[in-house]
This record gives structure tokens, sequence and C-alpha cells, in this order.
């Protein structure tokens, strides 16, 4: 099945254990090689969606395949497996902050790594040079011994980055990747991104805040309303018309450059 | 505002009915201690009731007539419709009509006389069982029905859609929760119910107090000129001894050594299956989760001079006993502030090296262990000091360090060795502390 998209969402449902419903039947297929941004008022769904997306939540209703596989039933080592090829980046970094940068972009490793080598920290030479080619891409290979949590913001979030290139993966997924950053360090996170997008191919699903960042670097836009989606296109087909039946009246455009 | 109270999810109605439940138990229980209380200082004043022996010599109000007790529930029932009773208070509910506005005297008078009712229905079984049985409280069988009783009432308030109990129902009120952040209007203290229960408590708990504790502030005065010489004699150390002594110490030191370093593997273990974040993801998870923390509390409840005892019996009377006893203790203590270091950790990080594909053993590798180094090392540090504190008395009950020695001294009325012990003892404790001070300053 070549033309089969890489991710295919169908009647994708969530109802949480106290009886929230907070996604109702979201269809959606990425690419390879394609940059979706979800959009949507704070409390519309998208962290839940995309946090289905490798099961980080278990969705309730509908199915999702990511290569031709079913994501919703596997488990175990095949879940393991999965979760490598879909790579994740949050709001928060979520980096282990008392362990180096390298051993933090290592952790990348561990779905291929024997247990007991990688609970002792034994990594493989081949690891650790891809480790420190991952830091190289991201710019950050005079860090590498240093404690993450000595790290500014945008710097972690690249680590964090690294760290998801080490999973050598075909699709990322990122959740509101630079809502805790400034504009200038906004944009070289997501340049880096789309690099990844553009040379490797990498299907990136990221939650995004700002409607210009958006614009700027998705391929596509599907914006939620109530766990609904309620509208999906290229980011220029977001007319002021739709940007108020996403955001409310009361909403102004926000420009971030 | 909408008048029709919106119908309730299951788990909110059992928190409410719980909720309200655990109020009239907590005021009734309040109620019963100030009429023990009462009773005791009314037979004690009376001459007919000693410091021991008053449960069964039948003294006091209580005494003659112990189902006045039952009269707690009634009374706990009616301080329900104040809507602020001291339980209620405790248990965040309060009381509204059925438009969610406080509810006004007539309705609270109505359940006042139904709740009332509802309690004597209750109570009714044990009332019955005291007059067939003449004296004293009634017995198991009737007490039983009482308690199926108040549990079916207690369902009653599960059943309905708003989670309303019976005496709400019949009276257009509503108990609801009390939102966590909601300032309550506040009386100044000497027009408040609960104020005055509060020092009526704190006064007869005092009176109580003092005749159990038979605490009489004048001996301690009185006795100073008889005491002085012996005092005095702690003050003159017997310096022969020190050899002896300072073996002792190190014996003692070391135990306290051994007995954590040998507790912080095992608690190590324990803490992850005791932390409910790691363990309550599966239904196993949870099994183990429930007897870990069992194993812990209980273990722990338990005094390392009680372990001591134990062990003994166990292995022989010693430092190995003494030793064991502080190990024992030790892995519950620490297995119990582990696991809570455990639950208070971002769960970011564990979900980011989740997300990379890594197994549960890599999970907690990665994403929890360094979170909880510093912790564990400062407590247990920490334990350490405990436990030189707790091996100088372990050798009271033959467990072995320098208070074997203490005890012999003690015993034999010899004041100056027991001064130098009590010297090195100090001495030892106060530069423990101050060590471990200092090295979780460092590790902080
Ligand atoms: N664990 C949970 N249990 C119950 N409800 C939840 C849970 N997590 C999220 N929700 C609810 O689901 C809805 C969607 O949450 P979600 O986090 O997906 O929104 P979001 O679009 O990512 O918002 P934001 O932009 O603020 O991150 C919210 O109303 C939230 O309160
Ligand atoms: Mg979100």
């Amino acid at each position: 099945m070549s033309d089969a998209p890489l991710i295919r969402v169908r009647g994708l449902g969530k109802v949480y254990p106290n009886g929230y419903r907070a996604l109702t039947g979201i269809d959606l297929d990425v690419e390879a090689g394609e940059f979706v941004v979800v959009i949507g008022l704070s409390g519309s769904g998208k962290s839940t969606l995309v946090r289905c997306l490798n099961r980080l939540i278990d969705p309730t209703e509908g199915t999702i395949e990511f290569a031709g596989r079913d994501v919703t039933t596997v488990r175990g080592a095949e879940l393991r497996a999965l979760r490598r090829e879909v790579a994740m980046v949050f709001q928060q970094f979520n980096l282990v902050n008392r362990a180096t940068v390298l051993v933090n972009v290592l952790t990348g490793a561990l779905e291929r790594q024997a247990t007991i080598p990688s609970l002792v920290g034994l990594w493989r030479r081949a690891d650790r040079e891809a480790a420190m080619e991952a830091l190289r891409l991201v710019g950050l290979e005079d860090r590498a011994l240093y404690r993450a949590d000595a790290l500014s913001g945008g710097e972690q979030q690249r680590v964090a980055i690294a760290r998801a290139l080490m999973q050598r993966p075909r699709a990322l997924l990122a959740d509101e990747p630079v809502a805790s950053l400034d504009p200038a360090t906004s944009h070289s996170v997501l340049d880096y991104l789309r690099e990844l997008q553009t040379k490797q191919g990498t299907a990136i699903v990221a939650n995004l805040h700002f409607l210009s960042l958006a614009r700027e670097y998705g391929t596509r836009v599907i914006a939620l309303k109530d766990g609904r989606k309620m509208f999906e296109g290229a980011p220029t087909d977001i007319t002021d018309e739709v940007f108020q039946r996403i955001y409310g009246d009361e909403a102004k455009q926000v420009e971030i450059r | 505002m909408s008048t029709a109270s919106p119908p309730l999810t299951l788990r909110e109605r059992r928190h409410l009915a719980w909720a309200r439940a655990a109020a009239v138990l907590a005021d009734s229980l309040i109620v019963m201690y100030v009429l023990w209380c009462l009773s005791f200082l009314a037979g004690h004043a009376a001459g007919d009731l000693g410091r021991e022996g008053w449960l069964e010599s039948r003294a006091g109000f209580l005494g003659q007539r112990p189902w006045l007790l039952l009269l707690a529930p009634l009374v706990a029932a009616l301080w329900q419709i104040t809507g602020e009773s001291i339980g209620q208070r405790l248990n965040r509910v309060r009381l509204v009509d059925a438009a969610g506005a406080p509810a006004g005297p007539d309705r609270r008078a109505w359940r006042g006389v139904v709740a009332s009712l509802q309690t004597l229905v209750v109570l009714l079984p044990a009332v019955l069982g005291v007059l067939r049985e003449r004296q004293g409280l009634p017995g198991g069988f009737w007490f039983l029905l009482t308690l199926l009783l108040a549990l079916a009432f207690l369902a009653l308030g599960f059943a309905d859609r708003r989670g309303r109990g019976l005496p709400d129902v019949a009276s257009g009120t509503r108990t609801t929760l009390r939102p966590l952040r909601e300032t309550v209007r506040r009386r100044p203290w000497w027009q408040r119910l609960n104020a005055w229960i509060g020092v009526l408590v704190v006064i007869l708990t005092f009176r109580v107090g003092f005749v159990l504790t038979e605490f009489e502030p004048r001996e301690l005065v009185e006795n100073v000129s008889d005491t002085f010489p012996v005092l005095s004699r702690l003050f003159h150390p017997d310096w022969s001894i020190v050899g002896p002594v300072i073996e002792k110490m190190v014996e003692t030191v070391f135990l306290a050594l051994m007995a954590s370093a040998l507790a912080l593997p095992f608690a190590f273990g324990l803490s992850f299956l005791g932390a409910r974040n790691v363990m309550t993801k599966t239904a196993a998870g949870r099994v183990v989760y429930v007897l870990a923390r069992m194993f812990m509390n209980v273990t722990r409840s338990i005094e390392p001079l009680v372990w001591v005892i134990i062990f003994s019996l166990w292995v022989r009377v010693g430092p190995d006993a003494g030793m064991l006893a502080l190990f024992i203790h030790s892995v519950a203590a620490l297995g119990k502030l582990y696991s809570e270091s455990i639950e208070s950790i971002d769960p970011g990080p564990v979900e980011a090296i989740q997300a990379t594909g890594a197994n549960t053993l890599q999970v907690l590798r990665y994403g929890i262990v360094p979170q909880v180094v510093p912790p564990f090392l400062s407590f247990t540090v920490y334990r350490w000091d405990i436990n030189v504190r707790m091996a100088t008395i372990l050798g009271l009950v033959g467990g072995g360090g320098i208070g074997d020695m203490l005890i012999n001294y003690q015993r034999l009325g010899r004041y100056e060795p027991l001064g130098t012990i009590l010297l090195f003892v100090t001495l030892v404790v106060w530069a423990m502390d101050w060590a471990s001070s200092k090295a979780r300053e460092r590790l902080a």
C-alpha cells in the first residue's frame, strides 16, 4: 500500500475517565514530509489529539494507523517500537535535568538498547556517535557534557529535538514546542523541525498557538473546536471569517515574527 | 441561577454521601467525648473513681447509664442543621436550598425534625437492645442492626440522582461540597458555637489529662532539695570508665550505620512498589501498592524499642537484635519517605522517556531515578542521625549499644559513671546532628 498515508486517523474520540469528552470523530491523514499544524482555543483538545497518536493517551473511539499498523491496539514491545518511530517534543522540554545533555540525547536510543546495559549507562559506540551527530545538527555539540538544566529554554528544546532525532523517527509530534520560548528562539526551533520535514521527509504534527507561525511553517492546518475538527486546509485558506469561527468574535490576530 | 440542581455523577454522589456521613460521625464522636469527659470528672469529684479501674467500676453517670452515649448521634443530627458544625466544616459540606442559596430557617428546622426522626429510627434497635438487657450497652446483634440501618440511610443518598439524603429530600435542602477556595463568612469567635465547643473540649481534656497523668506541678518545686545531691553527682563524671564508654559509643554508631546502610537498598526497592504514580496503572500494580503501603505503615508504627523485644526473642539479646530492629523500622520509614518523593516528581520527563519507546525499567531509571536521588540521599543521612539517637536507648531492652551500660549504672544507683555516659551520648548525638544537617544542606 504505497499510497496509504503515514498516519491515518478515523473517527477518533476520547472520553476521559471523569466523563469529559475531549475529542469527537476526528479524521486526519498525514503524509510523509508534511508539516501539519493543529490550532484551536485552549481546551479544544489539541494535546489530547497528538497524545493519542503515540498512545500517551488511550483513545476511546475510532482507529489510528501508522504505516498501515493499527496503533490503538498495540501493546508491549510493539507499542514501544511504534513510539520509537513517532518521536515527540513537549512544551516543557521534559529533559532529565540532572543528567548531561549527551545522556539526554542518548535516551532517544533506549528502545533499541538491551535493557541491562542501558540501565547502567553502557551505550554502544555507534549510539554515542549518533548522539554527537544529532547534537551537531542542532548546533549544541559543545554542550554535550553540560547538565541539561544549565541550558537556556531554547537550547533545552533543541536538545529535546536531538533526542527525537536519535530515535530516527518517521513522524514527529510536537505539543506546543515553542510556547515557552521567545519569538526569535521560537523561529530557530521551528526551523530545525522544518529541516527534518524537508530534508528527511519526517511527518510533523505540531500544536501551535500563533496563527502566524502556523501560516509560516504549516503545509496544512487543521483547527479544533470543542474536540471536533472544524477546519482543514492550506494555511492561506484561513480567512478572517474562518479565523473568527475558530477563535470567536472577540479574538484579534496576534502577529509574531 | 436555574432552580433545578443538576444530576450528579456516581463518583460525586459517593463523595457527597461519605462526606455527609463523616460529618455526622465526627460530630457524634465529639459529643461522645464531651460526655465521657464530664462523666469521668463527675465520678472523680464524687471520689468513687480513681485513676485506674474507672472502666470497670461503673463510676460517673456513664458508668451507670452507658446508653446515654446513644444520645450523641441525635445531638449530632441536630447540630447538622447549623450547616457549619465542626464535622461539616472538617468535611467541607454545607447546607443549601434547591436553588443553591444558603438554606433558610424554616427549611433548617424541618431538616432538624426529619434528621432526628431518621436518627431515632437508626437507634431504635440499639434502644430495644438496652431495654431487653436492662443495663449496659446493647449486645452485638442490636448494634449490628443499627449499623445496617445507618448504612441503608447512607445508601439512600447514594441512590438519589442529586445525592440528597432523606432529610434533604423532605426539607428541600441539599448538602453540597464547599468549593476549596470559597471563603466562609466568619463572625467573631465569641459568637460562634464551634469556638465555644472547642474551648469546652480543651478545658475538659486538660482536666482529665491532669487526673490521668497524676501531674502535680507542685512536685517539681517541692522535691528540688532532695534531688539536688543526686543531680550534682551526675555532673561529677567518673573518668575511669571512659575506655569502655568509648567502645560502646563506637558500637552504637556502627549499629546505626549498619542499620541505615542495609535498609537503603530494601527501602529503595519498596518505595517504587509503594508509589501511587508508578503502581496504580494496572490492577495487579494496585494490589502490590496497597500491600507495600500496608507493610510500611504497620512496620513503621511499631517503635524500634518494641522491635528489639521481638528480635531478641528471635535471635538473641545483643547488638544484633538492636541492629535488626533499627533496620526493619528504617526500611519502612525510609520506604515511606522515598515513596512520597517519587510521588512528587515532575511527570514530564517520565512521559518523555516513555515516548521514546523505552521499557518500564528504562523509564524508571531515566525518568524517575535522577529526580529522586537528592531527596533519597538526604533522607538516608537524616535516618542515620535518627538511628544513632535511637541506638543509644535500645540497650534499655537488650538491644546492645551504650544503652546497656546506661541502664546498668542507673539500676545500681551509680550516678557518676552515668554522668560520663550521658556526656558522651550528648556529644555524639549533637555531633551527628550537626554533621547530618551540614550533609543535607549540601545535598539540597
Ligand atoms: N486527564 C484529564 N482528565 C479529564 N479531562 C481532561 C484531562 N486532560 C485534559 N482534559 C480536558 O480535555 C479538554 C482538552 O484538553 P487538551 O489538553 O487536549 O486541550 P488543549 O487544546 O491542548 O489546550 P491547551 O491549549 O490549553 O493546551 C480540556 O477541557 C481539559 O480540561
Ligand atoms: Mg495542550
